[in-house]
């Protein structure tokens, strides 16, 4: 059985761990992404070169890492990552295609980041975790899919953790939920101490509600 | 848990790519040294060589059509119609599908909601009757093959007895313009493996293969997935790790699953983009794997990059070749490049064993690699 171990959401510009929030931010999204960097105390500059969906993902990773490096986790090593989202890249895509649509030439800071799995690439990078990653892109979670990977990444992969994370900030063809993206939801998964999950619960944490 | 003794089976496979449609017929035009690369001007204004696949027949929705071509061509393959709701059985298929940019050109044309991954998928779920629109998996240009590690996994677990993976991608404006801006484009067809190779070619393509735990649903199986593994470089978002760390713990990983040793592996399809790093990176990566005499080539050469496709196009077509133990030479290699020395194929191989090792490295620095048993 897997255990959730801790989860974070940020929504309507606030950052929470477990529920209890970490930070706030106000302001258009980049500005809240900033002020969010600031207020957990994160010093990384290429922050600041991201695109707005890999602030966000690192944002609402950091926390987690962060537990796993106090309580001596094998980053490097055994630590899996799966990264969602219902739009890809798309408001990426846009500000990529907006000068070429115009004849002008493209941004190569902005085209590198027109892929969805920039997102789990910069965690990656952030954190030095060199085990494996995986993106998939749906209109919502699918919990029991999710659970299926992830315990395969623990039980035949060698991995102590998994992190699965939705972040986006573009609203889905078929969104009904409130529109106050970005929204992300991330949960830390393992053999640890915590609660045991289910896929409602995972479900929980990776929607906004 | 399901037995370690299943048998996943690889079979019912379909491209069409730049040098036609059919994977037998791919492979013969291959094996005639046959470049589907042609000289295009594109965005920005300077020349590179693509490679193009499909007539723009459908101009609103290129790939969902060749897609849907694709799902038929492969389903007919097959002794029972298992994906499509009008089988009757419950649901224990699913399918996959490996893209980075999906209908990208719904967006050019200023509909970005229907050019959203999820929404090609639904498309494609009602189009083709499938019990659930497909799983996308969006990891870059690794996508193709991390798409055939997933989809044996989920067989394996027991969560699924067939899966589809399929491979698309288009060569749009969207996607050229972007390579084009980080002067990653060669100007005349790319040349993996050379010392003189400067950059990639972006092509098309659509593939398919079915994998399955039911050796009755193929008339003729292609190959028999061993095992698979995935490994981040964590190095830098757009650039190829120097050391080639996480190709090596892809590797390393696929074998560990396996059971088996680098002595084993009888041919290896590489990314092979053509780019100075990818390839460089590539080369460290095998070599520190003790892997620099097995016969390896890059199809890149004969159709370019095909990005979402290309981990799928590949692995079904190096799984024809190896059944025909007549390995396709590495085209462009033609003044190989001394750092570390691989064993590049500049005249038609044979593969060492049956066990192909396939891998695929892409953007955000993610790394797979699969082992197949050619059947």
């Amino acid at each position: 059985m897997l255990n959730l171990l801790a989860s974070t959401r940020l929504t309507g510009g606030r950052l929470s761990l477990n529920g209890n929030e970490l930070a706030q931010g106000h302001g258009e999204d980049a500005a809240m992404l900033r002020a969010l960097y600031t207020a957990i105390g994160m010093d990384y500059p290429k922050f600041h070169k991201m695109d707005a969906y890999a602030r966000l993902a690192l944002l609402a990773a950091e926390p987690l890492y962060r537990m796993l490096r106090t309580d001596g986790a094998d980053i490097e090593n055994a630590v899996g990552l799966i990264t969602l989202n219902g739009s890809g890249s798309a408001a990426t895509d846009v500000e990529h295609w907006e000068p070429v649509r115009r004849g002008e030439l493209a941004s190569p800071a902005v085209f590198v980041y027109t892929l969805p799995n920039t997102g789990a690439g910069e965690i990656t990078i952030r954190h030095g975790a060199f085990g494996p990653s995986i993106c998939l892109i749906s209109e919502h979670p699918d919990p029991d899919l999710l659970l299926t990977i992830t315990d395969d990444m623990i039980t035949t992969q060698g991995m102590t953790h998994v992190i699965v994370g939705w972040s986006d900030i573009f609203a889905t063809p078929f969104w009904s939920g409130p529109p106050t993206l970005p929204f992300a939801g991330f949960a830390l998964i393992g053999h640890g101490a915590g609660t045991p999950l289910t896929p409602t619960g995972l479900q929980a944490i990776l929607t906004q509600h | 848990m399901a037995s370690r003794e299943m048998k996943i089976l690889l079979g019912a496979d379909h491209v069409t790519c730049p040098l036609g449609s059919g994977s037998a017929a791919v492979l013969s035009a291959m094996l005639n040294s046959t470049c589907g690369l042609r000289p295009e001007q594109v965005p920005g204004g300077a020349m590179a060589s693509v490679g193009r696949a499909f007539q723009q027949q459908h101009p609103d929705r290129p790939l969902e059509v060749q897609l849907l071509d694709c799902i038929a061509r492969c389903r007919a393959q097959l002794s029972e119609d298992i994906f499509s709701t009008r089988s009757g059985r419950t649901p224990r298929s699913a399918v996959i599908l490996s893209t980075t940019k999906g209908e990208i050109g719904m967006l050019e044309n200023g509909d970005v909601r229907s050019a959203l991954l999820p929404s090609l998928a639904e498309r494609i779920r009602v189009s083709a009757s499938l019990h659930a629109a497909p799983i996308v998996v969006s990891n870059a240009c690794a996508s193709g093959t991390l798409a055939i590690k997933l989809a044996a996994d989920l067989i394996r677990v027991g969560r699924y007895d067939h899966v589809m993976v399929l491979g698309g991608d288009l060569l749009s404006r969207f996607t050229l313009s972007g390579f084009a801006s980080l002067h990653a484009l060669s100007a005349g067809p790319c040349r993996p493996f050379d010392r003189t190779r400067d950059g990639v070619s972006l092509g098309e393509a659509v593939a398919g293969v079915v994998l399955s735990n039911d050796p009755s649903l193929f008339a003729e199986p292609v190959g028999e997935y061993i095992s698979g593994g995935m490994g981040n470089d964590a190095n830098h978002i757009s650039g190829p790790s120097r050391t080639g760390e996480g190709l090596v713990r892809a590797v390393d990983a696929a074998l560990h699953a396996s059971g088996r040793t680098r002595k084993d592996i009888g041919h290896i399809n590489a990314h092979g983009t053509g780019s100075v790093y990818n390839d460089r990176m590539e080369a460290v990566a095998f070599g520190r794997l003790g892997m620099e005499h097995v016969p390896t080539n890059s199809h890149k050469g004969y159709f370019g990059h095909t990005l979402g496709a290309a981990g799928v196009l590949e692995t079904v077509l190096s799984l024809r070749a190896m059944r025909l133990k007549q390995l396709p030479i590495s085209l462009g290699a033609n003044d190989l490049d001394e750092l570390p020395p691989l064993n590049v194929l500049q005249a038609i191989g044979t593969p060492l064993s049956n066990t192909l090792l396939k891998t695929s490295s892409g953007f955000g620095g993610c790394n797979a690699a699969i082992l197949i048993e050619a059947c």
